[in-house]
């Protein structure tokens, strides 16, 4: 996959995550306070650690895009 | 998995790790069975999709997210085995085409073989749709509609490992060598 698009799909990811992470547990909560959902503060600590783990991931990727595209620039700059 | 080469893991060998699993996720009989028949459906429906740039077959991609759902539901002492069959099979309907298949066929078999409306409605869920393409950002807010809670948090679990091992063994020699 080009770094353009794999740094596109990485600043999607970071925008729509916490929306689905926010919904999740938004239903995983009224599901456990239903009765239906049995163990559900477990998936409630399940889902939010799965988020912060992509969130760092995400951060981290971000980072080495970004830098590999401003030596990129640099480059093209000293060639110039 | 260690031991496995990356690029040539039999399916007896992948079968071996993924007892290992059960056993540590204490898995009923019932249970056991239901993940080995989707671990065959998607094992054998990725086949024949083309590798990927890191020269592993594309299977072992799935295998490791299902490896790193397994492990992440035993450190929080829950299990949803519905989730588990689903992150195995959540690409073989998408990838149907390019491992000379078609969508009907790879949908028909799950539907047939598992006989569980559950996971058939989280993987069809998880496929992008082929026709007019589906992109990204459509597809995600497609997830973001629906009530289930387990195919908003199934997409977020399959994208925990960004890259392999074998890649970032690969990455980290390029870089060693260009240090020398």
């Amino acid at each position: 996959m080009p770094k353009k698009k794999q740094l596109e799909k990485i600043l999607e990811v970071k925008e729509f995550y916490p929306r689905l992470e926010k919904r999740a547990l938004e239903l995983i909560e009224k599901l456990g306070q239903d009765g239906s959902l049995p163990m559900y503060k477990n998936w409630m600590r399940l889902v939010e650690q799965l988020h912060l783990t992509l969130q760092k991931n995400v951060r981290l990727q971000e980072e080495r895009y970004k830098k590999e595209f401003a030596s990129l620039w640099s480059h093209a700059y000293v060639e110039r | 998995m260690q031991g496995l080469d990356p690029t040539e893991p039999t399916k007896e060998a992948l079968q071996e790790v993924i007892c290992k699993v059960f056993s540590h996720l204490r898995l009923r009989e019932a249970e056991r069975l239901f993940l080995l028949l989707a671990f065959n459906i998607s094992f054998d429906g990725h086949n024949l999709t083309p590798r990927r740039a890191s020269g592993e077959i594309y299977f072992l991609h799935v295998f490791r997210q299902f490896i790193c759902a397994a492990f992440l539901m035993s450190r929080h002492q829950v299990l949803s085995i519905k989730m588990l069959a689903a992150i195995l099979l959540h690409g073989t309907v998408e990838d149907a085409t390019k491992a000379g298949s078609t969508r009907l066929l790879a949908k028909t078999t799950i539907h047939l073989i598992l006989q569980d409306e559950d996971v058939e409605y989280m993987v069809m869920c998880l496929t992008k749709k082929a026709s007019p393409k589906e992109e990204r950002r459509a597809y995600l807010k497609r997830v973001l509609s629906v009530d289930v809670w387990e195919v908003l948090e199934l997409n977020p679990l399959t994208q925990t490992i960004t890259s392999s091992p074998y890649r970032r063994c690969q990455r980290k020699s390029s870089w060693r060598k260009s240090l020398k």
